[in-house]
């Protein structure tokens, strides 16, 4: 009786109770050889729609830079932007993507794109490490019997999903973790700031949304079809959510 | 139960199986191994061939039933259109022929209401727009309709054109004989070219 009440207790988790961890999106395209001549044109471009932007590790193929609203890599054959907030609709999120990759794509003379990937992460806090392992088994995503097997847990900690077809794919994991939240101060300064260490467990929710055929330049709009995708990525987390609803 | 630390990410994309494809995340470095099927693919989208292999338009802007957007409100206009002309161009009757053209000319202010898609977008949209007006009336040729019709569909699978690529369908607008200028601005323009060469 009390499995079952837990059970539906559960159920009743929503994509709106987990709190947004980061939000990438990421373009891949051929090698771009330009990236040797162009990084820094890139960046001082970028410095109009960003603020204080800081790079963090640069070399030749490989540039990171951070700025007051998130995270940039550029590749050779990649780049991508991540924030760790993503307002209600992803409107903002969008437009920042938007303005990256368009430089990115500009100055690189980028015409096709081999890969795009939206991957958003939430996680939601649980007491104790119990009872988000129950959170997620009695999400009962298939249709395995929840039992200790391998001589491990009781149920599956993680679970795993990928659709894909010759377009599009996407690959969905929920799992139960601890997080540890680990902030080392260096020893001349532990006087002032001690040593913080936090772990909180939880589940996490992973969701890549992806093109599995290149996609032209001139056949994507990054700020429209973020924002849809945000939409979509929402809509099918909630539905995964709720026990399997479209 | 594992622990994972977040002095990187809480989950990184090492912890997935190996073989699978995933958009990589900040701290992501080590998954360059990931790239090597994208790069394959390269070589069979570049060149002539190019658009043979690129993605499906629609299933790049499949949306939820009952959502829209400008880019996939285009997308469904620029097929009506399409395939207006499409009948037109199979109709050898030319009446019949005019009746689908003018069908297909009432989609173009309804895309023109769309042209923040792009600049490219709007500038085709524009021209197409004015060629339609400029006719006043007289019916298009067959060779005009096929034009137009490459146009549209070019622009349906690729509705983010580049400026540079929609000057060159402009070009090909005008070598047909239409004028996808607004009325006047020639003369504008050769009475300011005069006016600078005094």
């Amino acid at each position: 009786m009390l499995y079952y009440a837990a059970q539906s207790m559960h159920n009743a988790l929503t994509i709106d109770d987990f709190k947004t961890y980061s939000a990438t999106c990421e373009v891949r395209y051929g090698n771009a050889y330009l990236i040797y001549d162009r990084t820094g044109r890139i960046l001082e471009n970028l410095r109009d729609s960003f603020t204080d932007i800081q790079v963090v590790t640069a070399s030749p193929p490989q540039t990171t830079f951070t700025s007051d609203e998130g995270t940039f890599v550029l590749e050779l054959g990649a780049c991508r932007f991540t924030s760790p907030k993503i307002e209600k609709g992803g409107e903002t999120f969008a437009k920042r993507c938007k303005t990256f990759f368009d430089t990115v794509a500009s100055e690189l003379n980028i015409s096709v794109f081999t890969r795009i990937g939206l991957r958003y992460i939430a996680r939601k806090d649980f007491k104790d490490e119990e009872a988000a392992r129950k959170a997620v088994a009695s999400l009962e995503l298939t249709s395995l019997k929840p039992a200790k097997r391998f001589n491990s847990s009781d149920g599956p900690t993680e679970v795993l999903f990928r659709w894909e077809d010759s377009q599009i794919g996407a690959f969905v994991r929920i799992k139960a973790e601890t997080t540890s939240f680990k902030l080392n101060v260096p020893l001349e300064a532990r006087d002032i700031v001690p040593n913080t260490e936090r772990k909180t467990p939880g589940v996490t929710i992973d969701i890549d949304y992806y093109t599995m055929a290149p996609v032209e330049r001139e056949q994507w709009e990054a700020e429209e079809w973020l924002r849809q995708r945000y939409r979509i990525i929402k809509k099918e987390a909630d539905g995964i959510l709720r026990g399997g609803a479209t | 139960m594992s622990d994972t630390k977040i002095t990187v990410l809480p989950i990184s994309p090492n912890n997935a199986p190996a073989s699978q494809d995933e958009t990589r995340l900040p701290a992501g470095k080590t998954a360059e191994s990931s790239l090597s099927s994208g790069s394959a693919v390269v070589g069979l989208t570049q060149g002539s061939l190019a658009i043979k292999h690129s993605i499906d338009i629609d299933r790049l802007w499949e949306t939820a039933h009952g959502e829209s957007s400008n880019v996939v409100r285009a997308l469904e206009l620029l097929k009506q259109t399409a395939d207006y002309l499409s009948e037109a161009r199979k109709n050898e009757n030319p009446i019949d022929a005019d009746r689908f053209v003018q069908r297909a000319q009432l989609g173009l202010p309804k895309l023109f209401a769309l042209r923040s898609i792009g600049d490219g977008f709007g500038l085709l949209i524009n021209s197409l727009y004015y060629a339609s007006l400029n006719l006043r009336g007289t019916p298009m040729s067959h060779a005009q309709i096929d034009v137009v019709w490459r146009t549209l569909r070019e622009l349906r699978t690729h509705p983010v054109i580049s400026v540079e690529q929609a000057v060159q369908h402009v070009e090909e607008l005008e070598r047909c004989g239409l004028e996808p200028d607004p009325a006047g601005l020639g003369e504008l323009l050769e009475d300011f070219e005069s006016a600078e060469d005094a």
